[in-house]
Formats: C-alpha cells, structure tokens, sequence
C-alpha cells in the first residue's frame, strides 16, 4: 500500500514535470511565429500543443533511465527521482517567473544529480558524463545556431534582398508555420519520452513492469503526451514574451533563419546522436539573426540574464533537489518524506498562481494584434 | 558520445543543414516572387525557367522535412 502511494506521487510529479516542460518550451516552438505575425498566439500554441501531442507517439524507444550516464543509475531509488523533478520543476517554474528561457532536460538532470549527492554522495556522480552529456553541448548548441542562423541570415538577405517585401514576407511566415510545427513535433518526440522514461522506471522498481525489456503501457504514453501538450497549449506567454520580441524586434526573415536554423541543428545532432538543448538552439538562433543585421539590434542584458540562468540551471535545480531529498529523508524517508514535500510544493504553487497577473490578454497578443 | 569527432561532425551538419536550409528555401521564394513576376509581364521564357527553378528548391524543402520526420521517428 504504501509503495503503491509512492509510486503514483513519483507518477504525478513526472506529469507535473512534464507539464511544466511544456509550457516552459512553448516559447521555443511559438515564439517567433507570433512575433513576426505568421499565426495568431492562440492558433500558434494550439498547432503546437497538437503536434507535441502526436510527437509523443512517434517514436517510443524508452531508455527506462534518466541521466543515464551522469549518475550512478544502479543507486537510483525512487525517492531520489522524485527529490530531482521536484528540482527540476522548482526550476522551471523559477525561470518561467522571470521569462527566462531554460533547459528543462538540464533542470531534470540538475535536480536527480543533486538529490543523488545528497543522497550518496559526490562519488554517485560521474563528472566526465556530466561535462560531456551536459556542459560541452550546452556551449555547443547557442554557439552553433548563434553562427548557423546569423550566417542563413547574411544569404537569406542577399537572395531576396531586392524583391518586392510583400510576397517575400508570406513565404517567411509560410515557413516558420512548417519549422515551427517540425520543433513541435520534434520536441513532443524527445520530451515526452523523458516522462515516459521516469514512469517506466518506476512501475519497474515498484514491480509493476519486468525489469527487462519493459513494455510501456499505453496509459503512460497517453498520460505523457496529454501533460506536455496540455502544458504547452497553456502557454508561457512570459518566456514567449522574451524569446518573441524584448530579445531583438525581428522581421519573417528573421524569424524564419532563427526557428529554420534551429530546427535544422537539433534534427541534424540529434540525428548524429548528439541532443542538443531546443531552447539553447532556438535561444542562439534568434541573438544570431538579430546580430548579424546589427549587433545593436540584440538587446545583450537580456541575453545575459539568459546565459545566467543557463548556467545556474543545474546547481539550482541540484540544490533544489538535494533539499528536497533532504527534507523526505529527515521526515522519515519512504513515503511520508515525498508526501511532505509535496504538501510543500502545493503551497508554493497556490502562492504563486494567487499572485500572479491577470494572464489574458498576454502581451505578445497585444503587441501582435497592434 | 561527445568525443571530438562527433562535435565535429554536429557542428559540420548542423552548419550545412541549417545554412542550406534557410538558403534553399529563400532561393524558392525568389524564385517563386521572380516567376510571378515574368507571367505578368508575359515573359513565357523567363516564367518557365523561374517556375521550374522553384518547383526544385521546394521539393529540395519539402525532401528535407519529410527527412527530418523520418529521422524522428526511427531515430
């Protein structure tokens, strides 16, 4: 009985991580379509919250393992999965306050990585798969699409440059409609399954599931793929704010080099088999574009209050994670620890969702529709 | 997994991925706009030339996507 009670709060806290993940990356996905008008918000969020939808049954190759390589995955318990999404959505939730874009793969892994030393200690952690499953590439992926989408841009420019604006503005907007629903699908593909991977594991160690080769039960894909695309119709207006428009103001074409450059990496590392972070990529992207046509044009403080948050990504999320694996374990660990943190969590989020604005109509909308 | 040959190689695709992408498809938009452009002036020549020109850059886009899908789902 009691086993059962931790697993379903491990099961609700993945949903919730995954919700959370949603609706941070909306942005990624929506951000300059709206800004440069190719779809209305509304429309935006909605194509995409269907396709993460769809991208969550595309593919269901289930590694049954979260930062895998990272951590010593045989000390994994489900109190420790549970410390680090309760990192990892205190994260996102964090960055999401402020509008900051964030990796909520590296809050994932941030969170099960801190709650893992507090559990194990530091030998628990492998550095080189850290530097190399999660430093190297988060230097990597805004560099790369910061260079890919400046220089699409420089061409995109010369090509069409003396063209009448009309038509080649439509052809833009026409064009982020397909990048930006690709990222959607691409996103729900890749995203979901993390949550897919995180029930798996524990319907495993519960003994629910047959340690080898488990088989995913339906209602895990399903439930997966509702909460990411219900949290990405509910849409992060503040972080689409920030990505859309206060980064640089940016034209279809513009628009169209970030989300189509952006696209391009993420499919072609992950297709070499080097995942690289949706928002690093996009995030890049979009300082690329504007930078090309004028570094004055890219508003930096707010590009360095994102590489801050970047960077703080995995040691908050790890902090976050540790006391929270902490608080469990002083509780008396089993079940009653996670029990108190979620009542914990509860409070938080009440607090937060009482005073938060009035969310309709977001600001993006507004600024769209004027 | 990230060995230096392999973050050679994301950083070779990625830039020819994504720079050809955003260049093949503003090349039919161009293409697109200029064969636009020569059917209302009469051109038939010109238009020809321009249409065909398109129809390749667009199906090159279109190739790309259905790539990308296909590497999604059996990635």
């Amino acid at each position: 009985m009691e086993t059962d009670l931790l697993l379903w709060l491990v099961v609700a806290a993945a949903l919730a991580f995954d919700f959370t993940n949603g609706f941070h990356d909306t942005a990624n996905v929506v951000a300059t379509s709206i800004s440069t008008r190719a779809l209305r918000p509304r429309l935006a969020i909605l194509i995409a919250a269907v396709l993460n939808f769809v991208g969550a049954f595309l593919s269901l190759k289930v590694a049954a393992t979260i930062a895998s390589g990272i951590v010593d995955s045989g000390s994994i318990t489900l109190q420790i999965v549970f410390a680090g999404l309760v990192g990892a959505i205190f994260w996102n939730m964090l960055t999401w306050w402020f509008g900051l874009p964030s990796s909520s793969s590296h809050a994932l892994i941030g969170g099960v990585v801190g709650a893992m030393i507090a559990a194990q200690g530091f030998s628990a952690v492998h550095g080189d798969g850290l530097l190399g499953k999660v430093v190297v590439p988060a230097l990597v992926a805004p560099l790369l699409a910061f260079t890919v989408a400046g220089i699409s841009i420089l061409i995109v420019y010369r090509i069409v440059g003396r063209l009448r604006p009309g038509p080649v503005t439509r052809g833009f907007r026409l064009g982020q409609i397909a990048s930006g629903s690709l990222l959607a699908l691409a996103h729900g593909t890749n995203d979901a399954q993390k949550t897919m991977g995180i029930i798996t594991l524990a319907l495993v160690a519960h003994g629910s599931l047959n340690a080898v080769d488990p088989e995913i039960p339906f209602w895990v894909v399903f439930s997966s793929a509702t909460a990411i695309a219900l949290g990405t119709y509910s849409g992060g207006w503040r972080i689409i704010r920030t990505m859309g428009s206060k980064i640089i103001k940016m034209d279809a074409a513009q628009g169209f080099a970030a989300q189509g450059s952006g696209a391009a990496v993420i499919l072609a590392a992950s297709h070499v088999g080097f995942p690289l972070s949706t928002t690093h990529v996009i995030s890049g992207g979009v300082v690329g574009a504007g930078a090309a046509k004028r570094l004055s044009a890219v508003k930096w403080g707010v590009a360095g209050n994102m590489a801050i948050a970047w960077i703080l990504t995995i040691p908050a999320a790890g902090l976050t994670g540790a006391v929270a694996y902490a608080v469990s374990h002083l509780v008396g660990g089993g079940t009653r620890g996670p029990v108190a943190v979620c009542a914990v969590i509860a409070l938080i989020l009440l607090y937060l969702l009482r005073s938060r604005r009035t969310r309709t109509p977001p600001p993006i909308a507004d600024e769209a529709a004027a | 997994m990230t060995s230096g040959e392999d973050l050679l190689e994301v950083i070779v695709i990625g830039l020819i991925a994504g720079v050809g992408l955003s260049t093949t498809f503003a090349l039919a938009i161009r293409s697109i706009v200029e064969a636009g452009d020569a059917r209302r002036a009469g051109a038939g020549g010109r238009f020809v030339q321009h249409a065909a020109l398109a129809t390749v850059f667009v199906v090159v886009c279109i190739g790309a996507v259905g790539f990308a899908i296909y590497s999604m789902i059996n990635h």
